[in-house]
């Protein structure tokens, strides 16, 4: 029947036959790799084998494995003193000079897999293994990554590679911290709703300002701002905005300024609440920015009211979730609030 | 293997005439020719902790003494011990990718096998607090975004390591609570992100994780990892319990509010996440699927019956047995058997497993030797 997509009917004696085919070609060549493993045949046959296997499918684990030690083997000179196994992190490198043709081949090998499965572990695990053993273009990484986040802005283990490479590349302008809250910016402006963005950029802002100045705080929510008011049911912003004052509080001693800041946003956050009276997140947030407010010591007198209230609208705001509003409750009471 | 055997022991479908068989090929799968112990996911492949989870796990849901004796421990514990990193975690494989998800899987089948040592347990409680974000929620690496299936893995070791009220708990629930999508019923896995029919075991497993860590670790499983006494454990067979067949009605809430005999209620709409699994998660020519126009897996089919075997389950309490008392969406046919939100085996699976291997010897002198 026409119109029907292929996952609502089932498959055709031909695809079946198609599909067994490539089952046994992949198999006997899986298996012809086990075997020269078996054998230890260490050649570049055996190397390319493994490839060919590898950039259908990265996911092949075993394979991976093997072709690093067939590298040891083939290659013995130029490994020279690089422990095989391990994280490398101040032992000897093989030089562009050196290793060059052999790394590109690696690194072309994991592109090709990861083109095919861009979320596949051993393909992004290989590239760290060879970038912490052959001295590498790491600038040009990061560009890569920059490629793969535009196929999948949320990719997670292509921003986790990018958080393993960000600190090993200092090119480039300012501080890796400078340069790393910038890419972040960078995803924002193409997607304000990149949760991974704003995760990535809060690490970053706390290496930049372990215990941040006024401006810095003011800076990132002034940026907040219009994100909360144009799409108040974005969760992503106001996360950020919750982890900004927290941030801005840090341990220790706290100036006057992050008490007034702590109390502007209050009442922006009512503000808000006065235009959008069911925004479930303004609630969420100015109920934590009443807890930081007790925490300081600066509440108003009937903060818990008012906490209780915003509860209370939470419950008929956001039904979904009121078990757990009512957990809250429950828990002031306990607590003699 | 495990997916399919876990979803039809939910479902009381087992295959129980190809058990041996199942058993037989999971030797085969045991490492010992290319490395001391663990399982690769086949023959001839290196050890690798996800499908050492899944091939105890399988071993464990078939459940007879030869299944569970056909664990090499000592070799099992060996690949551990050299899968344990200094960072605290573990890795997945020899140069593999260390995370919550090595982290978690070591730890689960090391004490479901009774090799978790003292030596197996240095520095992993830290390593794991230290994958929670300000979210709530934990990454798979310290610095990682929150996600719902590290997220799981963390909640889940830390449980089992009766640390995880050392993490900020308040905010792990809030985390978790936000995962409920509004419209769908299901769960996402992170923020801004489109609902996954998976994720209704890996969310739905950490409300009662939660719950655990709050009530103290009280729990049947627990007890009996910790060498308690076996009685009330999970009955084989659950149909005499009391069972209240519900539709989608505003009074549900309330019922799921009211404390049971052995099992209590979620921080999460149970039935919103039965729902999504029913009515949008099956697929229409049978097995589950991730959501509404794609296929169906035996992944998905089997964390999809995992999750809404939880959200009708609840949380078991701490006495266990009794008569265990279901939320149940539609008719009560729609009872699965209850899964370990530890383990994700059975319960009464899970649990004879543990009576089992707590009876062999452990310790890292006794593990390690010849």
């Amino acid at each position: 029947m026409h119109n029907r997509k292929k996952a609502d009917r089932p498959p055709t004696d031909e695809e079946v036959e198609a599909q067994q085919r490539k089952v046994k070609a992949y198999r006997q060549l899986t298996g012809a790799c086990f075997q020269r493993r078996a054998e230890s045949d260490v050649s570049p046959e055996s190397l390319q084998l493994t490839a060919r296997v590898l950039s259908v499918n990265p996911d092949c684990y075993s394979l991976w494995n093997w072709r690093r030690e067939l590298l040891y083997g083939l290659y013995p000179s130029e490994l020279q003193g690089v422990p095989m196994h391990g994280v490398n992190e101040s032992g000897p490198m093989v030089p562009s000079s050196v290793g060059a043709a052999i790394r590109d081949v690696e690194l072309r090998l994991s592109a090709d897999a990861l083109r095919k499965n861009p979320k596949s572990y051993s393909a992004w695990r290989h590239r760290v293994w060879v970038l912490e053993r052959f001295e590498g273009d790491l600038g040009g990484e990061l560009r890569l990554t920059r490629d793969f986040l535009a196929l999948d802005a949320r990719n997670f283990h292509c921003m986790n590679y990018r958080q393993w490479l960000a600190p090993r590349w200092t090119g480039g302008e300012g501080s890796v911290a400078e340069r790393e809250v910038g890419f972040s910016q960078e995803l924002l402006n193409a997607n304000p709703a990149n949760a991974s963005a704003f995760h990535y950029r809060g690490t970053y802002l706390k290496r930049l300002h372990p215990h941040p100045p006024e401006d810095a705080v003011r800076d990132e929510l002034r940026l907040l701002e219009s994100a909360v008011f144009t799409e108040p049911d974005d969760s992503s912003a106001w996360w950020h905005m919750m982890f900004v004052m927290r941030w801005g509080k840090h341990e220790g001693s706290v100036g006057q300024w992050f008490e007034t800041v702590l109390e502007e946003q209050v009442a922006l956050v009512r503000t808000l609440l006065e235009l959008e009276e069911a925004s479930k997140w303004g609630l969420v947030a100015l109920v934590e920015l009443l807890h930081l407010q007790q925490e300081l010591g600066t509440a108003p007198e009937d903060a818990t009211q008012q906490v209780r209230d915003a509860v209370q609208s939470l419950l008929e705001v956001d039904p979904t979730h009121a078990v757990r509003y009512r957990g809250m409750l429950r828990r002031m009471e306990q607590a003699g609030a | 293997v495990y997916w399919i055997l876990h979803g039809l022991s939910l479902l009381e479908a087992e295959p129980v005439d190809d058990y041996d068989r199942v058993v037989e090929t999971l030797r085969r799968f045991q490492a010992t020719a290319v490395g001391p112990g663990g399982f690769g996911g086949g023959p001839q492949q290196v050890p690798h902790l996800a499908p050492t989870y899944a091939a105890v796990l399988a071993l464990v849901t078939v459940g007879t003494a030869e299944a569970l004796d056909a664990v090499d421990r000592a070799g099992l514990y060996k690949f551990f011990m050299e899968m344990k990193h200094p960072s605290g975690g573990f890795s997945m494989q020899h140069d593999g990718e260390v995370d919550a998800r090595g982290t978690y899987t070591a730890v689960a089948i090391a004490a479901l096998t009774n090799i978790l040592t003292e030596e197996f347990k240095e520095g992993v409680v830290e390593y794991l607090l230290s994958c929670q974000t300000y979210e709530g929620g934990f990454g798979g690496e310290p610095g990682n975004e929150a996600h719902g299936g590290y997220n799981y893995c963390a909640m889940a070791a830390l449980v089992l390591l009766r640390a995880a009220h050392r993490a900020d708990l308040d905010a792990q629930e809030f985390w978790l609570v936000n995962r409920q999508m509004e419209t769908e019923g299901g769960f996402q896995g992170r923020t801004n992100k489109l609902v996954d029919g998976c994720y209704s075991f890996w969310q739905g497993a950490a409300f009662a994780l939660v719950a655990i860590a709050r009530a103290g670790y009280v729990h049947p499983e627990i007890r009996l990892l910790d060498g308690g006494p076996p009685e009330g454990m999970a009955d084989a067979a659950d149909e005499e319990g009391g069972l209240d067949a519900l539709d989608v009605d505003d009074e549900v809430t309330e019922a799921v509010d009211a404390a049971t005999p052995s099992s209590g209620p979620l921080s999460m709409n149970q039935f919103k996440l039965q729902d999504y699994v029913l009515r949008c998660a099956q697929f229409p020519q049978g097995g589950l699927r991730d959501k509404p126009g794609k296929h169906r897996d035996f992944y998905h089919s089997c964390y999809c019956l995992s999750g809404l075997a939880v959200a009708q389950h609840g949380v078991r309490s701490p006495q266990g047995g009794g008569r265990p008392h279901a939320a149940v969406l539609g008719e009560v046919g729609n009872l699965l058997a209850d899964t370990s939100p530890l383990f994700n085996v059975r319960a009464d699976r899970a649990e004879a497993a543990i009576l089992h291997y707590r009876r062999l010897p452990t310790g890292h002198a006794a593990l390690t030797s010849a």
